[in-house]
């Protein structure tokens, strides 16, 4: 029992430790700091469909408005990756910079599906509208997959 | 071939629990690899899956006798002998006792992680909102990374079963599966002591009532 009582300690421990780590100092290589703003942009807008989409928020005609606006931020990701860029607090995998045409690739399925679901909303058929959503969300999935540190 | 009896072991709750766990893992994974992006199926697998190990922490206090840790956690002097000196166990031997309680270990962490992780895409889970950006990211990243760990638990779990198959002739999986070894397979004079279903049955009520409350109590 006393073992047990130890181990159980041990566990706590380990898992209050992960609470408590110290916040690391802001990030300033400017590539990251403006790129993980666009991200942040777009997950938001994400967030904000699910609520309309998925649960039961009421703003149908916001759609558009998000949707088209995810459009928006990618348009500014063009020139995200920079040599140089990856020296900082980065999820960045090396394989952006040493496979660019297969991440440009990546970029640009996301860029259509953003597109495609814009162009859903605009028709009006939610089921359409969701699947559209998912669509994008899978393609923000199977680039993280390649190019993004676990 | 010389006839034996057979010495039960595992009570029906412990085994249950073992083909379950089976089945939960490889859904986590399925679910994940091959699910919807909004992650439903992964969710409720998760849920599942963390009443299964809350209630076999339970049983591992209040079980039957060879669910115990009691029965089966030892010392490293222990493990390291009987490494250098295989003899027969009723439940779980030294090293295998160890080897339970690492699986325990990375499936919590797994299942607690999960609750706070988020994909930054669409999925967050349940407990997100309760922690900081930078501490639901490292969750996020301990969920991802453990997987790795639990492949290679799992990996060893099943070099051990062909281990003590092919060296020792020892069936572990039909054990698992029945609930019994051979008598000349356990130390003489051996048995079990085994706990009523009912209690496994409370300790199950137990562990879900435990998750639905850490899940959903923050709403009230």
């Amino acid at each position: 029992m006393k073992r047990l009582t130890m181990i159980g300690c041990a566990i706590a421990g380990a898992l209050a430790s992960t609470f408590t780590l110290p916040a690391a100092a802001d990030e300033t290589n400017p590539y990251i700091v403006h790129r993980q703003g666009i991200y942040k942009t777009v997950a938001g807008h994400m967030t904000s469909l699910k609520a309309i989409l998925f649960l039961g928020h009421e703003a149908k005609g916001q759609t558009t408005y998000h949707a088209e606006a995810i459009v928006e931020a990618l348009k500014h990701m063009g020139n995200a990756y920079p040599a140089g860029s990856d020296k900082g607090e980065t999820k960045a995998r090396a394989e952006i910079w040493t496979q660019p045409e297969k991440f440009r690739e990546a970029g640009q399925n996301s860029f259509a599906a953003a597109t495609a679901l814009s162009d859903a909303t605009q028709m009006g058929d939610t089921k359409e509208v969701m699947g559209a959503y998912k669509k994008l969300g899978e393609s923000c999935k199977a680039c993280h997959d390649d190019f993004r540190k676990k | 071939m010389k006839q034996t009896r057979d010495i039960p072991v595992w009570d029906l709750p412990t085994r249950l629990f073992h083909w379950l766990l089976v089945l939960l893992v490889a859904g986590a994974w399925l679910s994940h690899e091959f699910g919807d992006v909004t992650l439903t199926w992964h969710t409720w697998n998760g849920y599942a899956l963390l009443t299964l190990l809350l209630f076999r922490l339970l049983w591992g206090i209040i079980g039957s006798s060879t669910a115990r840790f009691a029965d089966f956690v030892t010392g490293p002097r222990t493990v390291l002998h009987y490494l250098r000196n295989h003899r027969p166990t009723l439940g779980h031997n030294p090293a295998g006792g160890w080897s339970v309680l690492a699986l325990l270990i990375v499936l919590l962490t797994q299942a607690v992680a999960g609750l706070f992780a988020t994909d930054d895409i669409i999925v967050s889970g349940p407990l997100n909102f309760l922690v900081s950006s930078d501490t639901a990211a490292l969750l996020s990243s301990i969920h991802r990374l453990g997987f790795y760990v639990l492949l290679g638990l799992v990996v060893l779990h099943l070099a051990a079963l062909a281990f003590h198959r092919l060296v020792h002739g020892d069936d572990l999986v039909r054990a698992m599966i029945s609930g019994r070894k051979p008598a000349d397979r356990v130390p003489p004079d051996a048995a079990a002591a085994m706990r009523p279903l009912w209690l496994a049955a409370l300790c199950l009520a137990c562990a879900a009532l435990a998750v639905w409350l850490g899940v959903s109590m923050w709403g009230w």
